[in-house]
């Protein structure tokens, strides 16, 4: 038996994009372009041809990165003619350096769009942090520490007793009695938004108050 | 081996040009077709100021973070007032100077001013007045320290260090706790402000994974601390360190492409800063002239059926006066062989400079990594780490005397895990050694 002579291309599935090429579809699905745009970018002389046509032509790693580079050009708003102008000559390498550079330029001028001063930055950090803060352990010596109250009746919803804390300079702080020697602590600015945690919170001493007493 | 320089330049009468090198050693250049694991070992360099150049010295921002929860109280709170005061003697009117203190509160003693002479009486007076008191909130208080000098800033630094030296003897037990997402915003703060942070553990009680962590996503140094002596000799001696800093902000830049995988051997904060992008990004930190540092970093090459190259793209960034730097990226070329001209390479053509670097900073990690699985009770784990390294370290050593000194303290380690749990105080010391190793960085308590 006699080898044909027309050469035929397997395609293993383990062969990556790297080793067989791609296909017109495959490269603009990548670049998340059409297929139309593509070829109206050979046609334009921004991309290099194939080298081969019709079914089964096969693009390389080179025209990916040549492509990408042109979309991201493009989006940028520069005339096809700087577009070419500016890829005429370069090399492979030359290309994903410039690739890199134009991508990040990008996302740095998205980010510079929105940015936080750095103290705004710090403070959106402290303000999380926060809103997580747990009560500490009581320390009788400090200065701010929780005197003690005659507590009322947990189980009346909404009747807490409420004191306010000086803990920091303007900060003010509200006291909530949960049973004996037990007090939940909210700071002032943060009421509203944690009243459903603070209901359950409530819910849950009055539950176990309940049952201690059965 | 590849090599790039790239020179920065001074603006005026500041800095004077000082040359970044990056030289690139891979261990191999092939790879199997079922994939492999390849290390490189990137050694950024900063090179000397000219002879005849004597550049100005970097203005300084430092924000003073000490604990004054109540097991500081004594001896400990003496001596960090006494460093304090030590740092603050050799800051001059063109340094920011500002002073927070925390226990379960945080109070902004001295907000970032000029380092005059009146501020310094001031700070000097208000920490006279510093006592030992309740919990502590060592993340409030620390953002409240960094946030000190951004707000202290109304014109841009102009290229000064910033850096927030944070001093604890305990755990973060108010407010963020979690060692992994203080690190993340370590990280973040030195992203988006420019201020680094250094951490500063002093006795046995603190935690050192968190400390370690956060000097390292914040491009600093942290400091284990055996006695309240050893405050002032790492506080003076960092500060000497940032006085000193010629190129800041130093990053290394990694491309692999899409498919391969990144891992950073050696101690250092990487992140990926554009999330669909094969970057990452490794932080170096702030550098004095004459200072090189490695970065191991392990790729994973997958795969393939047909012959093909792969390339490796590098390259470092960095920052004087106040403007960006770089050198133009390097290419590392690999080929995928067939399993024979691997195994001729691995035997006859493994670039051993690279393997020493590559052996120590695998060592150090796994020092570091055996500690905490020690600490956490996992004996065996951790000595069967260090006898899985040491054992590799032990296929290419050859004659090194450094990469056999490893493979000893490796293996010694193991024996004595046999024989006795670590103690607190072991583990941070060997944390804290294993981390400054693989970060090139100075022991300055005893200097």
């Amino acid at each position: 038996m006699t080898i044909d002579s027309i050469t035929v291309t397997v395609y293993t599935p383990t062969m990556s994009i790297d080793d067989r090429g791609m296909t017109i579809e495959e490269l603009a699905d990548l670049v998340g372009v059409t297929v139309r745009t593509v070829r109206y970018y050979i046609t334009e002389d921004l991309l290099p041809g194939p080298g081969t046509r019709g079914k089964g032509t096969i693009y390389t790693q080179e025209q990916l990165l040549r492509l990408k580079l042109i979309r991201v050009l493009a989006e940028q708003r520069l005339p096809l003619a700087e577009i070419r102008k500016r890829l005429a000559g370069l090399s492979t390498r030359d290309v994903h350096a410039l690739l890199g550079e134009e991508v990040r330029r990008a996302h740095e001028k998205e980010g510079s769009a929105g940015a936080q001063s750095p103290k705004d930055y710090i403070s959106t950090l402290l303000g999380r942090a926060r809103s997580t803060w747990t009560t500490p352990s009581p320390d009788p010596s400090h200065p701010a520490a929780p005197q003690a109250q005659a507590s009322p009746d947990p189980a009346s919803s909404g009747a807490s007793s409420q004191a306010a804390l000086g803990s920091a300079p303007g900060e003010s702080w509200h006291r909530l009695p949960l049973a004996p020697g037990v007090e939940l602590h909210v700071r002032g600015d943060t009421w509203d938004r944690h009243r459903n945690l603070i209901d359950q919170l409530l819910r849950s001493a009055r539950a176990s108050g309940d049952r201690r007493d059965l | 081996m590849s090599m790039a320089n790239g020179n920065s330049r001074s603006n005026g009468n500041q800095r004077a040009g000082i040359a970044v090198t990056l030289e690139s050693r891979p261990e191999r250049r092939l790879i199997r077709p079922t994939g492999s694991l390849r290390h490189i070992d990137f050694c950024v360099r900063v090179g000397e100021f000219a002879a005849n150049v004597r550049p100005d010295r970097t203005p300084l921002t430092l924000s003073l973070v000490l604990d004054r929860s109540g097991s500081m109280s004594g001896e400990k709170l003496a001596t960090a007032k006494r460093a304090a005061l030590a740092v603050l003697d050799r800051m001059d009117a063109s340094d920011r100077v500002c002073l927070v203190v925390f226990d379960d509160r945080v109070d902004v003693v001295q907000p970032a001013a000029l380092a005059t002479p009146e501020i310094k009486r001031r700070i000097r007076a208000e920490l006279a007045r510093i006592e030992a008191r309740a919990n502590t909130a060592l993340h409030e208080g620390w953002l409240i320290g960094c946030r000190a000098i951004a707000a202290s800033e109304t014109e841009p630094r102009n290229g000064g260090v910033a850096r927030c030296f944070l001093l604890t003897d305990g755990q973060a037990n108010a407010g963020i706790t979690d060692p992994e997402e203080i690190a993340g915003e370590a990280a973040g703060v030195l992203e988006h402000t420019g201020i680094g942070t250094s951490t500063f553990g002093i006795g046995n009680d603190y935690n050192e994974s968190l400390l370690g962590p956060m000097a390292v996503a914040g491009g600093g140094q942290f400091h284990h601390l055996r006695t309240a002596g050893e405050i002032t000799n790492t506080f003076v001696g960092e500060l000497g360190e940032l006085l000193s800093v010629a190129v800041g902000h130093v990053r290394l830049e990694l491309d692999g492409g899409r498919d391969i995988t990144t891992e950073v051997i050696s101690e250092y904060w990487a992140s990926q800063p554009h999330p669909n992008a094969s970057q990452v990004s490794v932080v170096v930190g702030d550098l004095p002239a004459s200072e090189e540092r490695h970065v191991v970093v392990r790729f994973g090459f997958p795969s393939h059926q047909a012959l093909a190259e792969r390339t490796v793209l590098a390259r470092v960034v960095w920052s004087v006066g106040g403007e960006e730097h770089s050198i133009p990226w390097q290419e590392m070329g690999f080929t995928y062989a067939d399993n024979r001209s691997c195994d001729t390479e691995r035997h006859e053509r493994m670039d051993s400079a690279a393997m020493h670097w590559v052996g120590l900073h695998h060592a150090e990690r796994a020092r570091r990594e055996a500690t905490q699985l020690s600490r956490r009770g996992d004996v065996q784990g951790a000595r069967s780490l260090l006898e899985k390294v040491a054992k590799r370290i032990a296929e290419y050593a050859g004659s090194d005397p450094e990469l056999q000194a490893a493979i000893y303290e490796l293996l010694s380690l193991s024996q004595e895990l046999s024989e006795r749990p670590m103690d607190a105080a072991d583990a941070k010391e060997r944390y804290s050694q294993a981390q400054r190793r693989s970060r090139g960085q100075k022991d300055f308590r005893t200097i």
